[in-house]
């Protein structure tokens, strides 16, 4: 039976296809996906909606195939966005203690944690998450939950992620104006996915998920429980079949055919002298196409994002401790050679990510591409679970709450 | 009559002198924009039209030519402009008696604006000063007669100025959305115009932590008779000084593949607040160093507390005038050659392109000849003078995209993702 407030839906209006997840938090607090829709995405472009009307349309669609399939009518939908405009840092704010006692409360916790959040947002933007991470009290020892330490200053970490509000509107007027379905929230696509294919094991170990889509790459780096790095490069297979259509002078149609059949991230020794044969049609000669080349060229665009993601996660010192290893989901996921290629330039174990801890149809949720659908149904089952609390938000982990209140 | 006369302007500062001095309708509107920016500057502006003058009230204004065009301008003939530009020298003079740094901005095209420039750089540069034009250069569709002012107008500032920085309109259409409105492209041309300005004076007006001021630019600058390009950007936040390095190679007037690698000079100016750190400045200098192998690269950094948490950064870039003596379209013809990839065919078109709007070589002007009057076609780019008399252009096509074509790039490390992979690297694919 249909319970608003139990039923949570993911939207993900991707470069290449809308995701829609539909998903359930049973009495035991599992979630189960009773849901999907998917449709092709048109009006998107590197993950930024450009055409509000033709995505709008893709959007109704893939909403009224996961209304059908979950027998329910969505209300509201936690949004995936992503795109060139987000930027993710690393924010700190401070607070002194007011009271003759010294001693910290969960007012002055709030208190840094909003100071925190709100530096160094230019105008234009708006905040997307906020991760509260770890805090300093009188600029010395490090807590996770400092409330009811005595000190005289607090000065709280918190992980910001930031989006150009115009540009976000449009993802929003894509949902909201031509459906009555409303927006919860508006949730780093990066994240979402992080949420869906990640253990706490995994999270508490060290681990980098790449969500590898057809416009931006996402990325998201857990350690010790807590979102330490993130952010998007907007490049992905769009980019891939871009650079093979131009390099091998073909339609843009056949490099995207061509990329999924023969496509590979690596050189194949073995393709060095074979050639692809694209049979003419409507009279047009038929075209030979070297595999070395197409190879070649793919190679060289995915070595590159990767090299770039590795280069700005270099200055992170948490990269080197993500024992877990590399977690690649979306759909650039399924190009083979790019889990070898990803292990040679992170020098870390690197897997194929499969949601964790959902129940539902098991051909949702071994497919890459709806991490981050699945992953913001989780994010909605957490966010409703905390709330009630004021502030705190154990999002990502057992231990101590770790979220600062979220927008 | 003169109705403004020069009488009226502030007696020159002792030391240092900063002057801005718009000329022609637009050049008035952008030092009159700049003018309340910092009050120890003087700027003033130049025009043949008294009319358009008295709208820029709060700046000592100076009409030329007035006794022939009764104020009521030239009607977009630059040879008339130039003609009583020269017959107006004494008052002209009277602009720039002193010395220090002029910067002139202009928008080329126009008469006034296009034909007393060089009247005016050729006299200050003779009196001691150090000449920066900063000039927009107008649209394509403006039509034959604003592209020809602009080009004549350019040609003679090249052995007029010491720095010429040309910011095309075309160039930042080509970069700015297709469905942007004509009065917010202007704006965008204006912003960048005054934003580099901006930071020129901030360059001499902040607190120096790295001291960089006018005898440093003329030394560099001197003689050097280029044309460059220049951009001034702005960041907050932790990451500030990498989103500035990102926005500075992404900015439309330095986006040209080869504008760094190719540097001769180029100058780097940061500001920042109290909470400037000396890591950001060794982290940008590196960018710089490493994207400009060959150039000689100066740094400058100045504290304001106005800036806390922010991060501004000013890049000049004066192209290699070294010995070599072939124009900027033969070189990237030989490039092209030498790496026949996609991109060097693009990198020959958009030269091709470019060609038609400032000569590379040619119908340079003589020494000394500002204006129009002293223009001669010389070719093979030798000049009278010993100067190199031709400059490397800067293009503002955007390269080879694709699907991509027309949308924002996406940007990382002064190149644009957008475009293949293979082709920025030369991989031939035979």
């Amino acid at each position: 039976m249909f319970n608003p407030g139990q039923i949570l839906v993911g939207l993900e209006i991707g470069t290449s296809k809308i995701c829609v997840a539909v998903g359930e938090v049973t009495d035991a607090g599992e979630l189960t996906i009773t849901g999907f829709g998917q449709a092709r995405s048109r009006g998107v472009l590197k993950g930024e909606v450009m055409d509000v009307e033709k995505a709008g349309e893709d959007v109704r669609e893939a909403l009224a195939q996961a209304e059908d399939m979950a027998d329910v009518e969505i209300e509201g939908v936690f949004l995936a966005v992503t795109g060139n405009h987000i930027r993710a840092l690393n924010n700190r704010g401070v607070h002194s203690i007011p009271t003759v006692d010294r001693k910290i409360t969960e007012e002055d916790v709030h208190e840094a944690l909003r100071n925190a959040k709100g530096n160094n947002c230019p105008a234009g933007y708006e905040i997307v998450d906020s991760v509260r991470q770890d805090f300093r009290v009188d600029q010395h020892s490090v807590y996770e939950n400092p409330v009811g330490v005595v000190g005289s200053r607090i000065e709280a970490s918190v992980h910001v992620i930031q989006g150009n509000s115009r540009k976000m509107d449009f993802s929003r007027r894509a949902v909201e104006g031509p459906t009555p379905v409303r927006v919860e929230k508006a949730v780093f696509s990066g994240l979402a996915s992080a949420l869906a294919v990640l253990t706490t094991e995994q999270k508490d170990q060290g681990a980098l998920v790449l969500d590898i889509g057809g416009g931006t790459t996402e990325y998201a780096l857990f350690q010790k429980g807590l979102l330490r790095h993130s952010g998007v490069l907007a490049v992905g297979g769009d980019h891939v079949s871009n650079d093979l259509a131009l390099g091998l002078d073909i339609p843009l149609s056949l490099a995207e055919e061509l990329k999924l059949t023969l496509g590979a991230a690596v050189v194949d020794p073995d393709a060095e002298r074979a050639v692809h044969t694209i049979p003419g049609i409507q009279g047009l000669p038929e075209r030979r196409v070297s595999l070395a080349h197409l190879h070649r060229i793919m190679a060289l665009r995915w070595e590159e994002t990767l090299e770039l993601i590795a280069r700005e996660l270099a200055e992170s010192q948490w990269l080197r401790q993500a024992r877990a290893g590399i977690f690649l989901c979306g759909g650039g996921a399924r190009t083979p050679g790019l889990d070898a290629l990803a292990r040679r330039i992170f020098q870390l174990p690197v897997a194929h990510g499969h949601v964790q801890n959902v129940s539902g149809p098991m051909d949702v949720l071994e497919n890459p591409e709806f991490a981050t659908a699945i992953g913001l149904v989780r994010y909605g089952a957490m966010r409703s679970r905390q709330q009630p609390r004021r502030w705190s938000f154990p999002l990502l982990g057992s231990l101590a709450p770790r979220f600062g209140r979220q927008n | 009559m003169n109705p403004e006369p020069v009488s009226t302007l502030p007696a020159p500062a002792v030391s240092p002198v900063v002057r801005i001095v718009g000329v022609g309708g637009a050049g008035g509107r952008l030092a009159h924009a700049l003018s309340p920016m910092d009050p120890a500057v003087s700027a003033m502006a130049v025009d043949t039209d008294a009319w358009a003058l008295r709208r820029l009230e709060g700046i000592p204004t100076v009409t030329v030519g007035d006794s022939v065009l009764r104020g009521l301008g030239c009607g977009g003939d630059a040879l008339q402009a130039a003609t009583v530009a020269e017959h107006d020298q004494a008052r002209l003079k009277s602009l720039v008696s002193g010395t220090g740094l002029l910067v002139l901005m202009v928008g080329m095209g126009g008469g006034a604006g296009s034909g007393i420039v060089p009247v005016l750089a050729r006299l200050a540069r003779d009196s001691g000063w150090v000449v920066v034009v900063i000039a927009t250069v107008p649209f394509e569709f403006e039509g034959p007669l604003r592209r020809a002012n602009a080009h004549q107008g350019l040609t003679a500032l090249r052995s007029a100025a010491d720095l010429v920085i040309p910011i095309s309109l075309q160039g930042l259409m080509r970069s700015a959305a297709e469905s942007a409105r004509a009065e917010e492209l202007l704006r965008w041309a204006n912003d960048f115009v005054l934003g580099v300005a901006r930071e020129l004076l901030r360059m001499l007006s902040g607190t120096p932590l790295i001291p960089l001021g006018i005898a440093d630019l003329a030394r560099v600058f001197r003689g050097r008779q280029t044309e460059g390009g220049a951009a001034a950007v702005e960041a907050s936040g932790e990451l500030r000084s990498r989103e500035v390095w990102d926005l500075l190679c992404a900015h439309p007037l330095l986006r040209s593949p080869n504008a760094l690698a190719e540097a001769g000079v180029i100058v780097l100016q940061v500001a920042g607040g109290p909470d400037l750190k000396i890591e950001e400045l060794e982290w940008l200098e590196k960018r710089v160093q490493d994207a400009a192998p060959r150039a000689q690269v100066l740094l400058g950094a100045v504290t304001q507390p106005v800036l806390a948490g922010r991060l501004t950064a000013l890049l000049v870039v004066a192209p290699n005038t070294g010995n070599t003596t072939s124009s900027s379209t033969s070189e990237a013809e030989a490039e092209a050659e030498v790496e026949p990839s996609p991109a060097g065919k693009a990198a020959r078109k958009e030269a091709l392109m470019f060609e038609d709007l400032v000569p590379a070589s040619g119908g340079s002007a003589g020494r000394g000849g500002g204006g129009f009057s002293g223009r001669s076609g010389t070719g093979g780019g030798k000049t009278r003078s010993g100067f190199r008399n031709f400059q490397q252009q800067f293009d503002f096509a955007p390269r080879w995209r694709g699907r991509f074509e027309g949308v924002e790039g996406t940007l990382r490390g002064g190149e644009n993702l957008d475009e293949p992979t293979f082709a920025r690297r030369g991989v031939k694919l035979n």
